[in-house]
């Protein structure tokens, strides 16, 4: 059944270090392996700098920083997400991607094991509890400036 | 006799001077704004660059030299250190900094960024900024 149809979702599970998260797959433009990026003296700690995509230079959402997630990520970084969220393309860098996965909206429940700002709800997906991060959210929120850690 | 080369980019082209220090921030500015580099010389305003946050490698002992900077009739000096190299790059490969990272900076030293084989090549320097700054 169509999944604008039915009400089911696509999401795509991340790895962050030891935290699982889940985001909508629908904002994906494309998954990448390492890529090399450079800092933007004077940028924010959320969008500390810029990569190259498709002969433009896009912004780069540290993920980690705007979830307050801590730790030291993986230097370079092995995957890269690039997204879109209205006309802003943006990047982001993770550990592991999988497989974009359809869910039904009976699967998903509000946040309880793991809460935060851009935080909607959370899925039980493979023997694991993911919250669904709501990228859009974040990206409407730290483009107005810096914002407290979620 | 041999006429002599131009030392002109292609009119598609900008060359830039660009600083590569050893930290992970290279950066650049368009020739024309150049005057001259000078070893060591302190005899005009310096513009401070690393309060508009330009990594200079502070401390390492790599000697300073002043990239003195014009336009508009103004005048500045940038202390640089770390290597100083001319790169040629192609219009269609400078290109703004994206619009949600100059939303969100607490100051701007960068007007742009120059694009080579799919990678950053360097930041591109505001020299308008920097000339602010010297003033």
């Amino acid at each position: 059944m169509d999944a604008q149809v039915s009400g089911a979702r696509p999401i795509l599970p991340l790895q962050l270090g030891e935290i699982w998260i889940a985001i909508d797959a629908g904002i994906v433009l494309e998954l990448l392996g390492a890529k090399t990026w450079m800092r933007v003296p004077g940028a924010s700690p959320q969008l500390p700098g810029i990569l190259s995509w498709r002969s433009r230079a896009i912004a780069v959402l540290d993920l980690r920083e705007t979830l307050a997630l801590g730790g030291t990520p993986t230097n370079p970084p092995p995957r890269t997400v690039v997204a879109q969220v209205d006309d802003c393309t943006f990047a982001f860098f993770v550990d592991v991607a999988r497989e974009a996965r359809v869910v039904d909206p009976e699967q998903l429940r509000a946040p309880h094991v793991v809460t935060g700002r851009f935080v909607t709800h959370e899925l039980a997906l493979d023997g694991r509890v993911m919250p669904i991060v709501d990228v859009a959210a974040m990206i409407a929120a730290v483009s107005r400036g810096p914002v407290e850690s979620a | 006799m041999k006429p002599a080369r131009s030392i002109e980019p292609p009119v598609d082209a900008i060359s830039f001077l660009v600083v590569a220090g050893d930290r992970a921030c290279r950066w650049g500015v368009d020739i024309t704004h150049v005057e001259t580099v000078i070893e060591g010389a302190t005899a005009f305003r310096v513009v401070d660059v690393e309060r508009l946050g330009v990594p200079t490698d502070a401390g390492d002992d790599v000697p300073v030299r002043v990239v003195q900077l014009r336009a508009d009739g103004q005048r500045a000096g940038v202390a640089v250190r770390g290597r100083l190299t001319v790169a040629t790059v192609r219009r269609t490969d400078v290109h703004a900094l994206p619009a949600l990272v100059v939303a969100t900076m607490r100051h701007g030293a960068f007007s742009g960024v120059a694009l080579a084989d799919d990678d950053i090549a360097f930041l591109i320097l505001d020299v308008e900024a920097a000339l602010q700054e010297a003033a």
